[in-house]
């Protein structure tokens, strides 16, 4: 993309990352120039910080490994997309393993001291203010990982090769935050550590045009504190109960009723097949619940299905 | 139709969705015939489940 113009470039040594703005409309491009390094990968917004990236969301949106045209959510209760991958050259990202740290090498290993991308984020983001009770759950790029069938997970090798890159165009101002993950006897990186290249560029009219969201959140509950009873951060860490709290719940009581549904003898033989399926209930209501709503699960709702019907 | 029912509990939210499904009118025209309809479509769209099991004849033949 020679039009795009570059807005800064930075080199992040082995042991360091990174906080850039990145301006809505601009893209965030990170770049191998070694063999196969993992980046570790936090977000902001630049104008209120308590919206950050939520791997929670992302991993519910796009499944275990996303990639290109995925995006990256913030945190509930804003829950934006954040940024979009559009442009991924190998394919293999981690949103299940959270950021190495200090903690992590010590336990596992005995070091006393080691590269870490808790450390190594939380003092990116001392730049701006933060502290490292703002580092949160990492995006993991090039991080190639997996799920073994006892639901454990396990790392693979690297497969990125220099010049391999990832591109983000952000929805809205962000502070974008990657460093050179510090698990050198890991796999994650092929057990050393190399150099990443990031750059912020503008992205061009067509880019703009065929990836950036509408500015403004498109649903009412995409919301702020501020839509909240209580909307101010808390500045003190004790913490002590508010004697006038009365509990305000947004939806209560839960109020149900009783709902006949008349069924035919053939639906009565379909209930029978259900129970056998065993993986819908016993009872005959359990079943007609069970299936009627995963009829629906089917046929309305947006977005992945997180549904497996029956055994 | 035979004049047996089941029972199911249903809270305000879940109305919420059976009201739009009544609106809709392809379903029924009561909560209670939505539910059945769905619960048919569903056993209809999915033989699978019944490979093995006893399930009705229609769903089996599929």
């Amino acid at each position: 993309m020679s039009d795009r113009e570059l807005v800064v470039e930075h080199v992040m040594e082995p042991g360091t990352g990174k906080a850039l703005p990145v301006r809505r409309g601009q893209i965030l491009r990170i770049e191998q120039i070694g063999n196969g390094q993992c980046a570790d990968f936090n977000a902001f917004n630049l104008h209120d910080y308590k919206e950050y990236f939520h791997t929670g969301r992302t991993r519910h949106l796009h499944g275990l490994f996303p990639t290109e045209g995925d995006m990256l959510w913030s945190a509930p209760p804003r829950e934006r997309p954040m940024l979009t991958i559009i442009r991924d050259t190998v394919g293999t990202n981690d949103i299940q393993y959270p950021r190495c740290t200090g903690f992590l090498y010590e336990y596992q290993y005995g070091f006393e001291t080691h590269t870490n991308c808790h450390d190594i984020l939380a003092e990116s983001i001392r730049e701006y203010g933060l502290t490292p009770d703002d580092v949160h759950d990492s995006f993991n790029f090039w991080m190639h990982t997996g799920v073994d069938d006892q639901g454990r997970l396990y790392i693979k090798r690297m497969l990125a090769k220099s010049g391999d890159y990832v591109e983000l165009i952000a929805h809205f101002d962000v502070l974008a935050v990657p460093n050179v993950c510090g698990a050198d006897i890991f796999s994650t990186s092929n057990f050393e550590l190399k150099p990443l290249r990031v750059q912020v560029l503008e992205a061009t009219d067509e880019e703009r045009e065929r990836w950036l969201l509408a500015a403004e959140p498109e649903y009412r509950n995409q919301r702020t504190p501020a839509d909240f009873k209580l909307s101010q951060i808390k500045v003190t860490r004790e913490l002590d109960r508010d004697e006038s709290y009365e509990p305000d719940w947004s939806v209560y009581p839960i109020v149900k009723h009783s709902l006949k549904v008349p069924l035919s003898d053939e639906d009565h033989a379909q209930i029978e097949g259900l129970r056998a399926n065993g993986g819908f209930g016993q009872s005959d209501g359990e079943i007609v619940r069970h299936a009627f709503f995963s009829w629906w699960i089917e046929e309305y709702m947006r977005g992945p299905k997180h549904q497996h019907a029956g055994q | 139709m035979s004049d047996r029912t089941v029972t199911i509990e249903i809270n305000q939210q879940q109305e919420q969705m059976l009201d739009r499904l009544v609106a809709e009118g392809e379903l029924g025209e009561t909560h209670g015939e939505v539910v059945r309809s769905g619960f048919a479509r569903f056993c209809e769209k999915h033989p699978e489940l019944f490979e093995g099991g006893v399930g009705g004849e229609g769903a089996r033949d599929e």
